[in-house]
């Protein structure tokens, strides 16, 4: 029984090890992908002045879609945000998704909205529409409210897909803060290049404690919330270390939800968003590419590196940890309704690298993480452990976290320069040597929660209460 | 089993100074990285303080320079000082490229005299000759900022020998800005994809030029669609009425997004007798390129169009009702009026209610 246990200790700890270690040299090679593509970016953008875009009749129309369900404490400010945005065709569509508060009420007084008889297509299936609203204020004219019994967020950018009269649609969260030129960043690439591009996806990031006024943001600083300044590193290193490179290798399978902006002919040629998934995002831009493959067309989906978008990241570990169980549910969702894809040579780079990084590293991590604690808890007490080996190991695979860490901060200084106070850095530099012990863990176990809630069955998204920004 | 188990004991024994060395790695680069993000803001800073100094100093010869032709007796020995070390000359040349941008004219030409005088162009075209995509991209937008006609050759040698698709048009770019009549000649020769955004940049700087004479749009034609795309909205933007019939076949093009661009220069031109083909085109394209039809429709002849807009308005298609019922909302009663006493002879071909 000793000898048993003994071996299986031993195979598992050699797992381990090919597992770390493919782990790291892949977050490695993508880190050196994205430090070269974001080098590259940054010269050519140097000399690119996206305003050019502004006069121009080439540059297309923009359909900007906006699901709000029960903002009414900030949807005045929201829209006006959205509607001050620089572009010259571009439409807004708030989509109402059966608020129970005030959100409808307060946008149509404040904007002067008066009924329409729009004509909606029919493409998309959603929950109906009430009625669709126009602003009467001729400053305006581009405001669209659309009012539609609840269904969810896919639903409402669904209903919003069918409302817009644009060749491209951006979806976005209402209570997101934009940068003026972000359509103007977002847009360009689908008008400089070759192959189809069928979507475009920003940087996000975090605005817990940045000044805000009018809308706009004045002073970027670090969050004074400790899980709100864990997360500013963990989305560092996820846009500027991952996404970059991944957007490089023609291999990007997400575009955010919070800002991302797509080809609506191809939108609505696989059928819209799936609103029976909580991982909407992806799963619509994979099928988006599964689609362009299987029709043999000559495609692209494409990343810009520059801070386009701000949100607010939770800052207490109740509502972290909904957000993580619901990420972990759609990846799943989304990894299961694609697994055709898995390894699957006919999908290029997708199928070969993309889903299968997705399966082992995402999907899969948190599940062997979990594993591993259990077994160490289990090892400890039948004595099974052998600790030079298990500190030294630990020892690299923290030291190594802490490394990518300042590396996704040091990615950050050397392109866009944010964080202008030193101070912000070495609030940066301690979370991320607290990170690997404070909040790794409980992302480990959200996301075991997320998997245990999809065996169970689970679809809601569960409630998101912001703390909402303060604006000077 | 024995055996391997053995093996695998002993290895695992081996790996554990192996895991310390690369902690230990991993933590020296770790530090190293973040000691360079605050020595590089230590320089930066310094840098910025320095520049801004050199700068400062900088600006008032230049501007008058600008001003009256010369650089002021009090100020030579400054600017020979500067000149004299390359560090200078890079300071003075980013500096005259920030000033240029103010200035058009004779100023803008006291500027531009300066830099070719003074031989600032060879530190552009150094770095057109680099290996460093980047530092090409620089040295291009320099010789085109500074309007530097002594380098066509070295563009020309440069988008011969060029692989990068990106350098390529900005190269063309440039070219286009310092000999119109020769960029837009190498753009028509040149085997590359012409993006919008190429387009758009083209546009600009005839724009600026007030340049309006462009190579026909039958040479455009020939080459790919991205060039006849390009043809096409110089065409648009010189306004030339003089090329309808090579504008009409392109509705026969291939290409979807070809025939939209061309039903939407139809409008922008104005162009009336084209209303009827529309129409008869109208059956075979696509909901997008239908929906352009009738936005043309509603503005060159909307008293003949008006029935056939009012029929597309009863579309099965939700996309193409809504733009028909659009078109009929912007028009006046009295244009209604008139439209619905007009003669409307293409309502009875047969093909067009099978369209429609």
């Amino acid at each position: 029984m000793d000898q048993t246990l003994h071996y299986i200790s031993l195979y598992v700890q050699y797992g381990i090890i090919f597992y770390a270690i493919f782990l790291m040299s892949s977050y490695l090679i993508l880190s050196v992908i994205s430090i070269q593509a974001l080098y590259k970016y940054l010269r050519i953008a140097e000399y690119t002045d996206h305003k050019d875009l502004l006069p121009s009749d080439i540059s297309p129309k923009i359909s900007l879609l906006a699901p709000a369900y029960n903002e009414g404490l900030t949807i005045v400010e929201n829209i006006r945000s959205l509607l001050s945005l620089h572009y010259s065709d571009f439409e807004v569509i708030i989509i109402n998704d059966g608020s129970k508060d005030d959100t409808l009420i307060k946008a149509i007084e404040a904007y002067k909205m008066v009924p329409t008889d729009f004509i909606v297509s029919n493409d998309i299936p959603c929950k109906a529409i009430r009625t669709v609203y126009k602003s009467s204020l001729p400053e305006f004219s581009n405001l669209l409210l659309v009012d539609k019994l609840n269904g969810g967020k896919a639903d409402a950018l669904n209903a919003g897909v069918n409302v817009s009269t644009a060749d491209y649609i951006t979806c976005i969260d209402v209570d997101c803060i934009l940068e003026q030129d972000s359509l103007l960043k977002l847009v360009k690439p689908f008008i400089d290049s070759e192959k189809r591009v069928i979507a475009t996806g920003g940087v996000i990031r975090i605005i817990n404690s940045c000044e805000i006024k009018n809308g706009s943001i004045t002073q970027i600083n670090v969050p004074k919330n400790l899980i709100a300044r864990m997360q500013v590193l963990e989305y560092l290193r996820a846009f500027l270390l991952g996404r970059m490179a991944w957007g490089n290798l023609s291999g990007l399978l997400i575009i955010s939800g919070a800002f991302g902006m797509f080809d609506k002919e191809i939108v609505k040629a696989v059928g819209g968003y799936d609103s029976t998934t909580v991982g909407e995002d992806m799963e619509l831009v994979v099928r988006m590419r599964r689609y362009m493959v299987e029709k043999e067309i000559p495609y692209c989906v494409k990343f810009i590196p520059d801070p386009l978008c701000w949100t607010e990241a939770p800052e207490n570990t109740q509502i972290l940890g909904r957000q993580r169980n619901r990420w972990t549910r759609g990846t799943v969702e989304t990894l299961w309704l694609h697994r055709k894809m898995f390894f699957n040579p006919k999908y290029g780079i997708m199928g070969l690298l993309s889903y299968p990084y997705w399966f082992f590293f995402e999907f899969l991590a948190p599940i062997l993480e979990f594993i591993g604690i259990v077994w160490m808890i289990f090892a400890t007490i039948f004595n099974l452990v052998n600790w030079p080996y298990f500190i030294a190991i630990t020892a690299c695979v923290y030291t190594f976290a802490v490394m990518l860490s300042m590396l996704a901060i040091l990615a950050e200084e050397i392109t866009f320069y944010q964080y202008k106070n030193s101070r912000d850095i070495w609030k940066l530099v301690g979370a991320g040597l607290m990170e690997p012990f404070v909040y790794h863990p409980f992302l480990v176990w959200s996301a075991m929660k997320g998997h245990v809630d999809k065996i169970k069955g689970k679809k809601s998204w569960g409630e998101m209460t912001r703390v909402g920004l303060k604006s000077t | 089993m024995l055996t391997l188990n053995l093996i695998l004991n002993i290895l695992l024994l081996g790996i554990v100074p192996f895991f310390w060395g690369l902690a230990l790695c991993f933590a020296v680069a770790g530090t190293g990285f973040i000691a360079f993000v605050l020595v590089s803001r230590k320089r930066k800073n310094l840098h910025a303080a320095q520049l801004q100094e050199i700068s400062a100093k900088c600006q008032p010869f230049l501007t008058e320079l600008a001003f009256e032709g010369t650089i002021p007796e009090e100020y030579r020995d400054l600017e020979k000082q500067l000149r004299s070390t390359n560090n200078g000359k890079w300071i003075i040349l980013n500096e005259l490229i920030k000033i240029r941008k103010y200035f058009q004219g004779e100023a803008a030409s006291y500027i531009e005299e300066y830099y070719t005088k003074n031989r600032l162009y060879k530190l552009s075209l150094n770095k057109l000759y680099s290996t460093k995509q980047h530092q090409k991209i620089v040295a291009i937008n320099e010789i085109m900022d500074m309007n530097y006609l002594g380098a066509t050759r070295s563009l020309l040698q440069f988008i011969h020998k060029e692989k990068s698709p990106e350098l390529v048009s900005n190269a063309l770019i440039a070219l286009t800005k310092l000999d119109y009549k020769l960029g837009l000649n190498r753009i028509i020769e040149q085997d590359i994809y012409l993006s919008d955004w190429f387009q758009l940049q083209v546009i600009k700087i005839l724009d600026e030029g007030k340049v309006y004479e462009i190579p026909p749009l039958v040479k455009w034609t020939k080459k790919s669609t991205s060039h006849a795309l390009m043809g096409l909205r110089l065409l648009i933007f010189s306004g030339a009425m003089d090329q309808m019939d090579e504008l009409s076949s392109l509705l026969n093009h291939e290409n979807d997004k070809l025939r939209l661009e061309t039903i939407k220069a139809f409008r922008t031109l104005e162009y009336d007798e084209i209303s009827f083909t529309l129409i008869l085109r109208y059956y075979n394209e696509p909901t997008r390129n239908k929906c352009e039809i009738i936005r043309t429709l509603e503005v060159l002849n909307y008293k003949q169009n008006l029935a056939f807009i009012r029929l597309c308005a009863k579309s099965d298609d939700s996309e193409i009702q809504r733009v028909a019922k659009e078109a009929l909302r912007r028009l006046t009663p009295e244009e209604i009026r008139l439209g619905v006493n007009a003669p409307i002879i293409h309502l009875f071909t047969p093909t067009l209610q099978r369209a429609v």
